[in-house]
């Protein structure tokens, strides 16, 4: 079943992207993070522009968000005052990012800078995650109690930072400053390497901040929300490149799998979470390195500028 | 007067004068795009008209048709290794080459025309691009860059080559289908008809066909471009709207 669209002036077909934007939505709703990393390849490998791609994967992770968002607000799994301070300092991030963005491409290279930092980052973060989880599964394991690492003993340094603020939801007290640094960072990442950030979000929370894992989805959720809504609005006004039809579909497929994905978080272990998310970030890593150290099948590739009307 | 001004044309131009006339039609000169839209197909047909004065040919004539689509800028690039991965190196600026092209041939350009000479008339996916490059410096490396241009579109359908894509249905009326993938953009499509005799090109016509969204696939992409803040607004409110229909959908309690 195909159906053309009229943005990307093309058709696809609906059945395989309603199946896809299922998949990326329950990983969205299941590890609070956007899934603009799996969708956005496989559009361009369907042979979608990557401009309208980008712009309308936007509006469905800002859709897969919103459904995340209620959910967890139900389970009252939201910390609205660390989702404003992430929003926050995510808007200073992003400014920032694209400043740095626009210098390194008028320096050129900067592919090559994208590339390696996507590697180097998800490596390195999938691979630490990884290790900590498998560790902590084999401790649990040998009888410990379960509740060891929800509970840390030692109160990090920067914890203590001036400007401390009570987080209920998130059943803890700190400094915004290491807070706010922490969106800054991830934000302006994302906007240099093209990425919501959900992957650096989500572990950065859970183990510098000790926050429970159900509010740091919910609360990343309602980030990604934030932003994704504003960039889709940004794309359509900047270069047009929201197809409207195409983001309907991934849309209505993508609020699908989230809401399933959502619960099936909610039942899922600490541990086994964690270990699953350590895995998804080294693939991802995997997945950008084997980009660029496995010789293309043609090296040569060809963009279109502008087209006559 | 009239008389004199014949005998110096045939004087001038014998070639010309003395040449067959060609006369093409599409079968469709607008192709509409809907929501069901994979493709079409538009069919050529063309007569070669010969008067009392046109010479005899011992063989029968060859055809050529080129099919243009509307004009792009491209960036072809291509990937090094450095440092052991692999990054886009180096990179050309093609200017107005066309989106879409097809050349349908009664048989193998090669058997019915010299290379050069299929060069110089613009006869073939890579002369017709290298024409619509200007082609005035004719360095190494653009020139590899513009063939690789030509075998990524050839790969994807967009460019075409179909030897014996055109059919003579007596020895003077053919008739060719073109064939448009569904990936081809929307615009105008120059249609060009020549016919050839023993290697040398006798006449030439041109005609054209268009592309266009039609309906909804027009409206949207219309609103799109006119409103583009309100059309943004739209697309945002639809996420939250189907996010919020989701969730009330699937609620447990």
């Amino acid at each position: 079943m195909e159906i053309y669209l009229p943005i990307a002036e093309q058709p696809v077909n609906i059945l395989l992207i309603l199946g896809m934007s299922a998949a990326v939505g329950f990983i969205s709703g299941m590890f609070g993070v956007g899934g603009g990393f799996l969708m956005t390849p496989f559009l361009i490998f369907t042979g979608i522009p990557p401009a309208i791609a980008v712009a309308s994967v936007s509006a469905q992770i800002a859709g897969s968000s919103m459904t995340g968002v209620l959910t967890y607000w139900r389970k009252r799994a939201v910390d609205v005052r660390l989702g404003g301070v992430l929003i926050g300092g995510g808007a200073v991030g992003t400014f920032l990012g694209v400043l740095f963005f626009n210098q390194m491409r008028r320096l050129g290279h900067l592919e090559l800078v994208i590339v390696l930092s996507y590697v180097v980052l998800f490596s390195v973060i999938g691979g630490l995650m990884l290790l900590e989880s498998v560790k902590a599964l084999f401790e649990t394991r040998g009888a410990q109690p379960a509740q060891k690492t929800a509970h840390p003993r030692t109160r990090p340094w920067y914890f203590e930072l001036p400007l401390r603020i009570r987080f209920q939801r998130s059943r803890m007290a700190a400094s915004i400053i290491p807070i706010a640094l922490l969106a800054v960072g991830v934000a302006f990442a994302g906007a240099v390497l093209g990425i919501g950030g959900g992957f650096i979000l989500v572990p950065a929370l859970i183990y510098l901040f000790h926050v429970p894992t159900a509010v740091v989805i919910g609360t990343s959720l309602m980030q990604i929300l934030a932003t994704m809504l504003v960039a889709t609005i940004l794309h359509a006004t900047t270069n047009q490149s929201v197809d409207l039809i195409l983001a309907t579909l991934l849309i209505v497929g993508g609020v699908i799998g989230a809401q399933f994905g959502a619960r099936a978080g909610q039942n899922l272990r600490a541990e086994v979470f964690r270990l699953l998310l350590a895995l998804m970030v080294l693939g991802v890593g995997l997945r950008f390195a084997s980009e660029i150290v496995v010789r293309p099948n043609d090296p040569f590739s060809v963009r279109v500028e502008h087209r006559a009307r | 007067m009239k008389r004199m001004l014949i005998l110096a044309a045939l004087v001038l131009a014998p070639h010309s004068a003395a040449s067959e006339t060609l006369l093409a039609s599409l079968s469709s000169h607008r192709v509409q795009i809907t929501s069901n839209y994979t493709g079409a197909q538009v069919a050529v047909f063309a007569v070669i008209e010969r008067d009392a004065r046109t010479v005899a040919r011992a063989n029968p004539y060859d055809a050529v048709i080129t099919v243009r689509g509307p004009k792009e800028d491209v960036v072809v690039q291509e990937k090094r290794q450095v440092m052991g991965v692999w990054v886009n190196q180096r990179q050309r600026f093609l200017p107005g080459v066309p989106s879409f092209l097809a050349v349908l041939t009664s048989r193998p350009l090669n058997d019915m025309i010299e290379p050069e000479r299929a060069q110089r008339l613009n006869l073939g996916l890579l002369p017709v691009v290298t024409s619509a490059q200007g082609a005035r410096e004719e360095s190494g490396a653009v020139a590899e860059f513009r063939a690789s241009l030509v075998r990524l579109r050839f790969e994807t359908g967009l460019y075409s080559e179909i030897e014996r894509g055109v059919t003579f249905l007596t020895p003077t009326v053919l008739q060719a289908p073109i064939q448009l993938p569904a990936t081809a953009p929307i615009g105008t499509y120059d249609v060009e008809v020549a016919i050839f005799g023993d290697g040398v090109p006798l006449a030439k016509q041109t005609t054209n066909f268009e592309v266009v969204k039609v309906g909804f696939e027009q409206f949207v992409a219309d609103a799109a471009r006119q409103r583009p803040f309100v059309y943004g607004l739209l697309a945002a409110c639809l996420s939250v709207l189907f996010g919020w229909l989701s969730s009330v959908a699937f609620r447990k309690d």
